[in-house]
């Protein structure tokens, strides 16, 4: 594939090539949506968010330039950093800590002075990293108990991100967690009974979830005015789906007031994107950039001012461009043989294909509505960074593949587990 | 890429027994898989991207328009009433109102405590409002609030409740000329007396926008070319003139209170020109609290309700006989002494009289007197005579719902007609059609037609319409009988029933009048239930102004009489007007010199 024909001197920095113009999309839009607010020339958000692609180039240059191997090392350090900084998140919920405050009923961001850091960014790239450095040659998953030490891994700073609360986000740690199991030799069959018995609990976590949850969930459906009718002549079917702790009545309201209430985003979301159009209506064009009519508009919604702005044109070509990121680490991923190097693009390039999925899928009304930002577009610092930083990681794991001939990159490998890595 | 030719040199790559080929294969495809998964989840969003984009897009902007585009109406300001001498009756301002949007409100019993505490009000009122909202998300609180308190109810920044603006009507007068005014609902609209009647002057052009509302329905920005600016609504300018409406309810007021009667009215008019200069009820009540009384209470009954007469009546038959020289003044007509049987019936004097002439009959007011002027009019006449004072028809006043009264038609008339009427039974007159009627024997025989808009003003005060009756009043009794009639109203005053009216500065002229008042419905007349009247007018030289007083239902023990109950009222109304009006005195021994003295033309009221 393309970044392996290049030549070795420029040889995986073509992946820039697909996020340069997403970002430059993202800085565009939030120009667009902020520039009521510009003083100068320049929104204020898209001046921060255009600061930060540049500290997210730096760290690109930075990563590449010290190597995937040696921040691996690190990785166990980082991963109890974030930890750390997880933690000091969850303390204040019964503790008043300095730097924390709640805002729209959670706790995800560390408030720096002239900053903030959002600490589960951090950790997706420290989660990645530690998996894949605990996962390098060890073959004790290859049985059903050994599985247990990378699912604590996973669980642990899953546990600490859902207090926060931050659902969306815990939500990206299993599928990376499974796709690296997987590559890393995990059995299918324990992999596919894991994953059942998962499946086994979702009624429990149903029944735990809160009233607003279980509105995003059944706004999938609800979004057909149809079920709405449905659900509205049968009113004993909607009360099934009531938590306990909500009143009827209200939720009741709930499902008659549907389009003004929980499914109000989404019904905005869809019209913003449905009013591009083919063709869109053009960079800062229509009511949608032009007024605050949706709200995360610029944040994990910009997608639909994409949409609202250049169309189903320009939504094709931003899914081309995540689509090449994808590939890009597919394709460094297969022709890796270092393991670490192997399962961190594969991390890293599931992490950022399930990240854009799930954003994209809610922004157009295929999945439920959760926090997950679009990466390099959705306004955000630490989004943002933790993007270019597995960009770098990618690139630099393109970069210093080992040329050797190898043919099953995937297989367990004994060997290695018995000789070490260095095999050049 | 077979596993199988690398096994040799990699011996035990695939080692476990239970991990078979095809799991190998499956691995070395991982990338592979992972973004063939990838690509087709892409590939549906596409697919569904292209669903939202071309098919759904028309439906979604039509939604849009609808849910997003709302109008809002900017109210033009209610113009104000004012009176003759622009003082304000009625006006507007802009009053704070709260409301709040009870879902919005986290905890209700908090919110009903603190608002409760600010604005004066219990908080279970408060919660009792909030937990029933005239919609979902939106219940008045409170209207009308100070401006401190609606700062206080800001500063406990409870989300979910806000304080707007809210054009609202005042009466800096109170109850001043309550029946007159009227009042206006709480959209705004007029709903009684001017502010019904001229609801469409007063109220202007609302304005209206169209704006798109964002999350928190908060007007973002307005749709171009949407705006119609508000048109503030214009002025009105009264006839009434608020001092004397002033003295006329005060006095009112006191008679009422004094004879411990039922109800009372009035009603001061300008005898040349119809302009009506105060009209006053009572009880009476306040414009602004006028959701909160009875119905009955805010019926301007000056126009509405008919009564029977009575005495008050005479004079118009008088000049019906007068009119046809069917009886002069100085003629004496015999009184039967008390007792007249005429036909099947058997009238009846208060005091018996023997030989009266014609004025001694007006001035004594003797029912058999009448009778036979009555008798020697006849009914065609005497019919054709009252209705050219405008009886049978309503004056045309430009006060919402005026009563036709009830003045059978000629062939409804009988023999007993013949001797009710002229004693002003079998009828029953609004008093405004009776003041109108009196001004025409007063100011030379012209029929006015009572007004009391005299003109539409703009906003800078410039008369935009003159709203006074154009054409010079019919005459429609001789200016010979009308100086006749005058003459005997005067002696009236001077020398019969209506000596409690006297004043001594000018010379007042009327008629009393005592009525029985007929029973609800049905047959006969109240036991002891009397309608007092007196019908004045003065100066008698020039007359400025037509009085006329009711006290129904005074309690029989104190007094009923027309002349006892409703003259002296009459009287001290009449002596606080003239002197508030500069009118010339034409009696006693300041009449010669005031007379000289030049009145300024601002304080005559006869416009």
């Amino acid at each position: 594939m393309w970044p392996g024909t290049a030549s070795s001197t420029w040889r995986g920095w073509g992946l820039l090539l697909p996020v340069i113009p997403l970002c430059t999309a993202g800085i565009l839009t939030l120009q667009a949506l902020g520039a009521s607010d510009a003083t100068g020339l320049l929104a204020p958000t898209a001046v921060k968010q255009l600061q930060f692609a540049a500290a997210g180039l730096v760290a690109v240059l930075a990563l590449t330039w010290v190597g995937y191997r040696r921040l691996g090392r690190l990785s166990f350090l980082l991963f109890a950093l974030s930890l750390v900084l997880l933690l000091w998140l969850v303390v204040d919920k019964w503790i008043d800590l300095p730097l924390v405050a709640e805002r729209r009923g959670s706790r995800r961001w560390i408030f720096l002075p002239g900053a903030q850091l959002q600490p589960s960014e951090l950790m997706k790239i420290a989660y990645v990293l530690a998996l894949a450095w605990y996962l390098r040659y060890r073959r004790n998953y290859r049985t059903f108990g050994g599985l247990f030490a990378p699912f604590a891994i996973t669980l642990v700073p899953m546990g600490l991100i859902l207090v926060q609360p931050d659902l969306g986000t815990v939500l990206l740690f299993l599928p990376v967690l499974f796709a690296m199991l997987f590559v890393a030799g995990a059995k299918l069959r324990h992999l596919l009974v894991i994953a059942l018995l998962g499946l086994m609990c979702l009624p429990v976590f149903w029944l735990k979830i809160r009233s607003y949850q279980r509105l995003r969930i059944t706004g999938v459906v609800l979004q057909s005015p149809e079920i709405r009718d449905y659900f509205a002549n049968h009113p004993e079917a909607w009360d099934k789906l009531r938590p306990q702790s909500e009143n009827p009545n209200e939720w009741r309201r709930e499902l008659a007031d549907w389009e003004a209430r929980a499914g109000y985003q989404l019904v905005h979301s869809k019209t913003a994107i449905g009013s591009g159009g083919i063709g869109g209506q053009g960079w800062s064009q229509g009511i949608f950039v032009e007024h605050n009519l949706l709200p995360e508009n610029d944040n994990d919604f910009i997608f639909a001012m994409i949409g609202h702005q250049w169309g189903l044109l320009g939504c094709l070509f931003c899914i081309l461009c995540y689509a090449l990121i994808v590939a890009f680490g597919c394709d460094v991923a297969t022709v890796t043989h270092d393991p670490f190097g192997r399962l961190l693009a594969v991390g890293l390039s599931t992490m950022l294909a399930v990240q854009t999925l799930t954003n994209l899928c809610m922004t157009v009304g295929l999945g439920p509505i959760t926090g997950v930002t679009l990466p390099f577009m959705s306004a955000g610092g630490s989004s943002l960074v933790s993007s270019f930083v597995s960009i770098g990681l990618l690139i630099s794991v393109a970069r210093d593949r080992p040329i050797l001939m190898k043919p099953h990159p995937f297989a367990f490998d004994e060997e290695a587990e018995k000789y070490g890595s260095a095999r050049v | 890429m077979e596993p199988k030719e690398t096994s040799g040199r990699h011996g035990g790559w695939v080692r476990d027994a239970s991990s078979g080929r095809d799991e190998v294969r499956l691995r070395a495809w991982a990338g592979h898989i992972l973004l063939g998964l990838i690509c087709v989840a892409m590939a549906g969003l596409v697919g569904r991207l292209a669903y939202i984009q071309v098919e759904m897009r028309p439906a979604l902007l039509a939604w849009s328009e609808r849910r997003q585009c709302s109008e809002v109406p900017l109210p033009g300001r209610r113009g104000a009433i004012l009176d003759r001498r622009g003082r304000v009756l009625a006006g507007s301002h802009d009053a704070p109102m709260v409301y709040a949007d009870p879902r919005a409100i986290e905890d209700r019993s908090a919110a009903a405590r603190d608002l409760g505490m600010v604005l004066g009000m219990p908080a279970e009122e408060v919660s009792r409002l909030l937990s029933r909202p005239t919609s979902p998300g939106f219940v008045v609180i409170r209207r009308g609030v100070p401006a401190h308190e609606a700062r206080e109810v800001e500063s406990l920044k409870i989300p979910g409740v806000g304080v707007a603006n809210q054009p609202t009507r005042t009466y800096p007068m109170g109850p001043v000329a309550a029946h007159v005014i009227g009042f206006v609902g709480s959209d705004g609209g007029g709903l009684e007396g001017i502010e019904r009647s001229l609801d469409k002057v007063l109220r202007g052009r609302d304005g209206k926008r169209v704006v798109y509302r964002d999350t928190k329905r908060r007007a973002v920005f307005q749709q171009p070319d949407s705006y119609e600016s508000p048109e503030d609504g214009k002025h009105v300018v009264l006839t009434l003139d608020s001092a004397m409406q002033e003295v006329l309810e005060t006095e009112i007021r006191g008679a009422v209170e004094r004879f411990k009667a039922e109800s009372g009215l009035g009603l001061l008019m300008c005898p040349q020109t119809g302009a009506i200069l105060a009209l006053a009820c009572y009880p009476t009540y306040n414009p602004v609290e006028a959701g909160k009384v009875a119905a009955d209470l805010r019926r301007n009954r000056v126009l509405t309700d008919p009564v029977e007469p009575g005495s008050i009546f005479k004079p118009f038959v008088m000049a019906g006989a007068f009119e046809h020289n069917l009886a002069r003044p100085s003629e004496t007509i015999f009184c039967h002494n008390g007792l007249y049987a005429t036909g099947k019936r058997r009238l009846h004097d208060h005091h018996p009289y023997g030989h009266l002439t014609v004025e001694q009959i007006l001035t004594k007011s003797s029912n058999i007197g009448m009778a036979i002027l009555g008798q020697r009019l006849g009914n065609a006449r005497m019919h054709e005579t009252l209705s050219k004072f405008g009886f049978g028809r309503r004056t045309g006043i430009d006060l919402p719902g005026e009563g036709l009264g009830l003045f059978m038609p000629l062939k409804a008339w009988n023999s007993f007609t013949t001797t009710s009427v002229p004693m002003g039974h079998e009828m029953a007159l609004t008093p405004i059609q009776l003041a109108t009627g009196f001004a025409v024997l007063v100011n030379g025989g012209r029929l006015v037609r009572p007004y009391v808009v005299s003109a539409i003003a703009d906003l800078d005060g410039q008369v935009i319409e003159d709203r006074r009756p154009e054409v010079d009043p019919p005459q429609v009794i001789s200016a010979e009988t009308a100086a006749t009639m005058h003459e005997l109203l005067v002696k009236t005053v001077n020398e019969g029933t209506g000596r409690p009216s006297q004043l001594a500065k000018w010379q007042v002229m009327g008629k009393t009048g005592t009525a029985q008042i007929p029973r609800f419905g049905g047959r006969g007349y109240e036991p002891n239930a009397y309608l007092g009247s007196f019908m004045a007018a003065a100066p008698a030289s020039d007359p400025a102004v037509v009085a006329l007083v009711m006290i129904r239902k005074p309690d029989r023990r104190i007094a009923y009489y027309g002349g006892a109950v409703a003259a002296p009222t009459v009287k001290v109304v009449l002596e606080q007007v003239l002197a508030y009006m500069g009118a010339p005195p034409d009696k006693g021994e300041t009449a010669q010199s005031r007379l000289a003295l030049s009145t300024p033309e601002a304080f005559r009221a006869s416009d």
